[in-house]
């Protein structure tokens, strides 16, 4: 998987769970960028990213996340 | 829709959902919300009784999603999709979704009769550990609204008619009770329930029914727990679904401010004044002034205990002072305060109004502009007291602002605009009076008992406190 694609992916998951087809996404994309990216949607991004990904992240991960670009660098560690 | 802290009082009268999130301000401004909260089922039915009427039907199956917490005295829009047997609402602040709804009705069913039982609901909210939410823990007890609170509450939401009888309003009051109260407790955000009805409901405001929670599991990355929740009477079923729910965490453990910043005496005889010095970064700040020796008048304007203990720990280097930093009269009385101790050296300006994401939209002028207005008076007012004195003393005045300003997150324009104002008043301010020294603090998103940021736990509060008191040693005058 290129992190183009990976981008593209988390795109779509990104549109789905904060119900916003035109939201667009960056590496430097953070919590602060999208209003509704608090800790309660935080979750559901991250479980909907683990199951478009089908992989697991665990605590450490899931805290080490800062932006967009770490995402995208977890995923594609984990995809391979 | 817009609900009232009465209607919340009433919803916690009537579900006997008596969390301190809901019910006890001094408790919820110690929360990343900053007030009272309004409970998530009290929401969803304020919504259902805005269906319309449903004769000769009934509620036969619900599913809420709180993605957002819900405050008094905001009007949110509710929009609805589908009108015939299946229901679908989205209960919005602007863009921003709070509350998903989708109901399924059918016609009604006949009553049946629920003998009448003593119960004692639970009068303080348990907080239990995260360890125990092992797979297979059932809480279970008995449950009944409170027939007075109840029977008043749906006949003010127009319930009745719109397809919610009693047993529909007492298994989501029940969900709303065992979540904030029992399962997981104190520290409980409810996300989310399913609910299916049996057939043949007791219509009665006063039914006493035996509540099961079985956990089905507990996912410690997040918090978020889930487990199913059976209602019934003398073992005949009534109602049965899921819940979700998510545990705060518990306050971050502090990091020991001596490990970044030597205890002294550089500022011995020096009196500072700190405004929101409760809690949050003011807190961390008021402590890191008295280590150096200082004598610190914090102001607070709910956490009396948190202020004392403060005090306390800080052996009599804390006075607080209680009242509105934005208040003149309370500006006039913390001057007086100051001149006692020898006139005020070191003023920081911290307070600031608790913190919700707005939009730039319609539907957020008015809190735009409130925020903005009350942040900007919490800085303005007290500066206008102390400039002269700080002045004459050749003092320190010390802007808490935010990296904000730099970043621009779109999150924030209430909070950008408002801080902006602050630095730029402080500015010309401090212009006329040469003798004072400016610092303006921008620092980055701090872990404090008040930032959810999702991802991004940010920065000790302590390492920030202790920077910005090194900076203050160093400019001695």
């Amino acid at each position: 998987m290129t992190k183009e694609d990976a981008l593209a992916t988390l795109t779509t998951v990104f549109r789905d769970v904060f119900d916003d087809e035109d939201l667009t996404i960056t590496d430097e994309t953070t919590a602060d960028d999208i209003p509704d990216w608090d800790s309660l949607a935080n979750i559901d991004l991250v479980s909907a990213v683990e199951k478009k990904f089908g992989i697991k992240l665990t605590t450490r991960e899931i805290s080490e996340l800062r932006n967009v670009g770490d995402m995208i660098r977890a995923v594609m560690s984990k995809v391979g | 829709l817009k609900l009232t802290l009465e209607d919340v009082d009433a919803f916690a009268a009537a579900s006997h959902d008596v969390n301190p999130l809901h019910v006890s301000r001094t408790y919820a401004r110690k929360t990343p919300y900053g007030e009272r909260v309004v409970h998530g089922v009290l929401g969803a039915l304020g919504c259902f009784g805005g269906l319309g009427p449903r004769p000769g039907q009934e509620l036969a199956k619900i599913s809420l999603d709180f993605s957002s917490p819900m405050f008094a005295g905001v009007p949110y829009e509710p929009k609805v999709e589908g009108s015939g047997q299946k229901v679908k609402l989205r209960l919005s602040d602007g863009r921003r979704v709070l509350l998903k709804m989708s109901a399924t009705f059918r016609s009604a069913t006949a009553s049946v009769p629920a003998p009448a039982r003593a119960f004692t609901p639970r009068s303080e909210s348990v907080d239990r550990e995260e360890s125990s939410f092992t797979p297979g823990l059932e809480v279970a007890g008995a449950y009944g609204l409170s027939p007075e609170a109840a029977a008043s509450l749906v006949e003010r939401l127009g319930l009745r008619v719109a397809g919610m009888r009693f047993p529909h309003v007492a298994a989501l009051a029940c969900a709303s009770y065992v979540v904030g109260m029992e399962l997981p407790g104190t520290r409980a955000l409810f996300t989310s329930v399913q609910l299916e009805f049996a057939e043949g409901l007791p219509d009665d405001a006063g039914a006493v029914y035996d509540f099961k929670a079985v956990v089905d599991s507990f996912d410690d990355r997040f918090g978020v727990l889930t487990y199913a929740l059976t209602l019934s009477v003398e073992d005949r079923p009534i109602a049965a679904g899921t819940v979700k729910a998510m545990l705060r965490a518990r306050h971050r453990a502090a990091v020991d401010l001596r490990t970044l910043l030597p205890d002294s005496d550089h500022l011995k005889g020096r009196v500072a004044l700190i405004t929101g010095a409760s809690r949050g970064f003011g807190a961390v700040m008021a402590e890191a002034l008295a280590r150096q020796g200082c004598t610190v008048l914090g102001s607070y304007v709910e956490s009396s205990a948190d202020m004392d203990a403060l005090s306390r720990r800080l052996e009599g280097r804390l006075i607080p002072t209680r009242g509105d930093a934005g208040d003149p009269t309370w500006a006039a009385s913390a001057r007086r305060l100051a001149d006692e101790h020898g006139g005020l050296d070191i003023l920081v300006l911290n307070a600031s109004p608790a913190l919700q994401p707005l939009a730039a939209e319609p539907a957020s002028v008015d809190r735009i502009a409130a925020f903005v207005n009350k942040s900007f008076a919490l800085a303005s007012v007290p500066l206008a007291h102390f400039l002269d004195g700080l002045h004459e003393r050749r003092g320190k005045l010390v802007v808490v602002s935010s990296i904000y300003v730099e970043t621009i997150p779109k999150t924030w324009p209430h909070y950008i605009a408002a801080k902006g104002a602050i630095e730029g008043y402080a500015r010309a301010a401090v212009a006329g009076y040469p003798n004072v020294s400016l610092t303006i603090l921008r620092p980055p998103r701090m872990a404090t008992d008040f930032s959810d940021g999702g991802i991004d736990a940010g920065e000790a509060p302590e390492v920030v406190a202790a920077d910005a008191v090194r900076q203050l040693l160093e400019t001695k005058s």
